[in-house]
């Protein structure tokens, strides 16, 4: 079944929630943004624990609005996993069932086959309160999928679980999730996650939702300053557009002016000659070398280093701001290593994305 | 837009609607049965003769030598005995926070006694254990050949002290234990790595860490003390010995003059609520120390016994063990002995049991030993027939609900705990110009109920605050209507909370003698006034029958309390 919100409206005195949005069935959508944005909200809209001022819920063609949370049959996993503790594992992933008036036999299959689903087969009996942080997530993603809902609303499932556990369970999840084809909405602050998970990513900002798109999409094209700084590292300049022909129709080019000097950029979106914009690049996306040159590159001193493994991130400051830029040849680390040296950062036309500049700060 | 409002206005008001009966029922008990007795009694003490306001009584209470001297005897033994429990309780303390040995969940167990063990069985072991005849002297007798018994400390400031102390102590090592044990230790190595060390290192690095612990016990033991009733009236008695409690039942009961004994409660109250404000202040200090739970590793109890600390540890941990556990056992045993008319000689019997199931009544007490039981025990079921529904409705309005004036609501009805007893029989009494109620059975189930209920109060709104909003919401997106959700998950989770408040409610009721004693006609005889009674006209032998009995009864309520895994204090 797909998922569909139409102009759904909630009022709080932080900010009103605004939401239109649609996940085809069988695919997962995360909600990816900072904290209090209104990713759990949206959650709870949907699952029904609070009405919305206005707006409209369906599933498939039909609407939800007029039903009760407990008639909605959409699984729901929660941050703190919400477990029963006064049921063993068999009796939380029964639940569900329960309730939905399965017969016994019934019952016992559906459970032995959602455990070995999230391999954890002979926890029947277990209590849930002696369970690690994991096997505790893995039984609320099962109670939640047991009586086959017709959608999935994980929140920040692994929020909880130690970083190379989350990376394990992530993927069981999307195992899990694509092996049932079942719609789903996953909400997390965690960028890697969602980049991982989803078949796409709707970034939230205040109640509202800034872009849609596919995970690449967000990463390579974002089109909000908001979307741009929170996925991912990013490197910011405002500049005035001071040509904006070019020889291709497909990809036209620009001729931004900077206070870091003339940058050529190449996008495919439109914008008008003189007006002003915000040049947003990727610090991978930089090559850096000693001698100074003039088109697209930035001039400065390198004020700080951070040497990871695979590669290296260095900031340069000018007059005008800092920037970074990721080193990953072995020369390049080697050779930039050192405070204070001169560089200049140089970046291709390609990788240069034009956004209306906004006075709003992207942070 | 408008439509929304107009929702979440209806939604405001089914709200409030559903809080409004739940809210009714409590209300009305705890001012009908708590504050109009406690307001009764200002009446009783403002206002002269022709019904006039006027501070003289209270100011006669201060200025009479007499008074003052029972108020300052009543300060006096409460901080001996304070200080006595703390000194007494503070090594054990250390040895049950800083080490690990086998028992040790029994040694905890036991220091939960004080909370559940009725203060006339505190009397009756204390009487049977050191009185003048008793075991110890017994025992001292024929060992060294002495005609004479060498301790005589009962009816006396010693008897008081010891008694208290015994009563009091293991609250000091409890809630100092618990806080000892959660120090980090990393900070005493931190204070070592810099240079402290020996009482430097104790003074600077563990001192502050438990001093609001020791602080908070002490003002809690110091309370109990203050307000310490059946120990006073019989270790004590005399008007050298008397205190504030005991002196407002002699002015009621004996005197009838409740002018006098209600100015009198005046001034206790004045002190107990300065006492609690104290002690509320400095639990505050010791919670902030619980939110960080760490559990730490600790040595063995063996490694302090090899060294040479450890004849000292040995010793005292006998001292504790005899000294909680001695008097009981000596009550128990007793219980099974009588002694022929002619020969000062013991022997064994099972006669003062028997007597439960006939009809037999001592002269003591106005109804046969079977009823006393059947009353304490009628009681104990009516309290927790009226407790649970008060103590329940409470919590589930302060904790599940967001009311208006929560906090407010709680700390009002839990106000109960921090008045004596002896001072709402007083009230209970006083309102009898309304109500005729003294000497009914229900003024004494009522009573019983206005103490237990705040317990309930403790035990289930422990564990409303555990269900989490979202298992709610878990239940109810997986098809569990409201119902459903309240059937079987909601009351599953609450079920031990309610079994332990019930079982709590009973337990005060069965051993509450203060308001009964205030309150009760003779065919109302209770378990403790009954032991009361027989310890007054010597007859231990009884006494210890039905102390058994008793102990017995609070022994399975500790019990199915500790099962349900709750903290007693």
């Amino acid at each position: 079944m797909s998922l569909r919100l139409k102009e759904v409206t909630k009022q709080y005195p932080e900010f009103n929630m605004a939401l239109s949005f649609f996940v085809e069935q069988g695919k997962l959508l995360t909600l990816l943004g900072p904290s209090g944005c209104g990713k759990t909200t949206t959650l709870h809209l949907i699952a029904g624990f609070i009405s919305p001022d206005s707006g409209d819920i369906r599933i498939g063609s039909k609407s939800i609005m007029a039903r009760a949370p407990h008639e909605r049959n959409i699984g729901v996993v929660f941050q703190d996993y919400a477990l029963f503790p006064n049921l063993n594992v068999f009796g939380n992933i029964a639940f569900g069932l329960r309730m939905h008036g399965w017969e016994r036999k019934k019952i016992e299959q559906r459970v032995t086959e959602l455990l070995e689903l999230i391999r954890l087969s002979g926890y029947e009996s277990r209590s849930v309160t002696n369970l690690s942080g994991g096997e505790q997530q893995r039984i609320a993603l099962a109670r939640a999928l047991a009586p086959r809902p017709r959608l999935l609303l994980l929140d920040e499932p692994l929020s909880a679980l130690d970083a190379k556990l989350r990376k394990e369970l992530r993927s069981e999840i999307r195992r899990i999730q694509q092996e049932v084809r079942l719609t789903t909405v996953y909400v997390t602050h965690d960028q890697e996650e969602a980049l991982v998970l989803s078949d796409s990513i709707a970034v939230m900002n205040r109640g509202r939702i800034e872009q849609t798109g596919s995970p690449y999409d967000i990463y390579n094209e974002p089109q909000t300053l908001f979307v741009a700084g929170f996925v991912g590292m990013s490197n910011k300049i405002h500049g005035r557009i001071v040509r904006a022909a070019g020889p291709g129709p497909a990809e036209p080019v620009f001729e931004v002016l900077t206070p870091e000097g003339k940058f050529t950029v190449r996008c495919r979106k439109k914008h008008a000659s003189g007006s002003e914009v915000t040049l947003v690049f990727r610090p991978e996306k930089c090559t850096i070398d000693q001698n100074g040159g003039s088109a697209n590159s930035i001039s400065g001193k390198i004020t700080t280093y951070e040497y990871i493994g695979e590669n290296m991130i260095v900031g340069v400051q000018t007059k005008h701001g800092g920037y970074t830029a990721k080193l990953s040849s072995t020369n390049d680390i080697r050779s930039f290593n050192r405070l204070g040296a001169s560089v200049r950062i140089f970046i291709p036309p390609e990788h240069i994305r034009l956004l209306p500049a906004d006075l709003r700060s992207a942070e | 837009m408008v439509c929304g409002e107009e929702r979440k206005n209806m939604q405001n008001r089914k709200r409030t609607t559903g809080t409004l009966p739940v809210l009714v029922f409590p209300l009305l008990f705890i001012g009908v049965f708590f504050f109009f007795p406690l307001i009764s009694i200002l009446r009783e003490g403002l206002t002269d003769e022709s019904g006039r306001f006027t501070v003289k009584q209270v100011l006669s209470i201060i200025t009479d030598i007499y008074y003052l001297r029972i108020i300052l005897f009543t300060v006096e033994q409460a901080l001996l005995s304070t200080i006595a429990s703390i000194l007494l309780g503070l090594p054990g303390a250390y040895l049950l926070a800083g080490y690990e040995f086998r028992g040790k969940s029994i040694i905890k167990a036991i220091t939960t006694v004080p909370f559940v063990l009725p203060s006339i069985i505190v009397v009756l072991g204390f009487v049977i254990f050191f009185g003048n005849s008793g075991i110890l002297n017994k025992f001292l007798q024929t060992a060294f050949h002495l005609n004479e018994p060498p301790l005589k400390i009962l009816y006396s400031m010693k008897a008081i002290i010891l008694a208290h102390t015994f009563y009091n102590f293991p609250i000091c090592i409890r809630l100092v234990s618990a806080v000892w044990s959660r120090i980090n230790p990393n900070i005493e190595r931190a204070a070592r790595s810099l240079g402290a060390k020996g009482f430097t290192l104790f003074r600077t690095a563990i001192l502050p860490q438990i001093l609001p612990g020791i602080l908070a016990s002490a003002a809690l033991i110091f309370i109990f003390c203050f307000t310490s009733f059946a120990v006073i009236l019989v270790l004590g008695g005399g008007p050298r010995f008397t205190t504030i409690e005991v002196e407002i039942y002699r002015l009621a009961k004996v005197s009838v003059d409740f002018n006098r004994a209600s100015a009198l409660a005046l001034w206790e109250a004045l002190f107990t609520v300065i006492f609690m404000f104290v002690y509320i202040k400095l639990q505050h200090r010791v919670s902030f120390a619980e939110k960080v739970e760490l559990r730490f590793e600790h040595p063995r109890l063996s490694s302090i016994l090899r060294s040479a600390y450890g004849p000292a540890v040995i010793l005292y941990l006998a001292l504790v063990f005899s000294l909680i556990i001695a008097p009981m056992l000596a009550a128990v045993h007793y219980s099974f002995l009588e002694k022929s008319s002619r020969a000062s000689q013991f022997s064994y019997t099972l006669g003062w049991y028997k007597l439960i199931f006939t009809n037999a009544r001592e002269r003591a007490i106005a109804v046969s030993y079977g009823a006393v039981i059947k009353n304490s025990l009628f009681f104990g079921f009516m309290t927790v027939l009226f407790s649970l529904p008060v103590g329940t409705a409470i919590s589930y309005l302060t904790s599940r609900k967001k009311i208006p004036f929560g906090g407010f609501l709680e700390s009002i009805a839990m106000l109960p705990l921090g008045i004596s007893t002896i001072m709402l029989g007083l009230g209970y009494i006083r309102m009898n110009q309304t109500f005729e109620i003294t000497g009914k059975w229900y003024a004494i189930a009522c009573a019983h109920t206005v103490i237990a209920y705040p317990f309930v109060i403790r035990s289930t709104s422990a564990v409303f605050r555990k269900i989490s909003p979202s298992i709610i919401k878990a239940a109810s997106s997986l098809g569990a209507n409201r119902w459903k959700t309240f059937w079987r998950i909601e009351l599953p989770m609450i079920k031990s909370g309610i079994i332990a408040g019930a079982t709590f409610a009973f337990a005060i009721s069965i051993g509450e003698i203060n308001a009964t004693l205030m309150l009760y006609s003779p065919k109302l005889t209770t378990l403790p006034i009954a032991i009361y009674r027989l310890i007054s006209s010597y007859n231990y032998f009884a006494a210890c029958a039905l102390g058994t009995v008793l102990m017995a009864i609070c022994f399975l309520v500790f019990f199915i309390i500790d099962r349900m895994g709750f903290e007693i204090s």
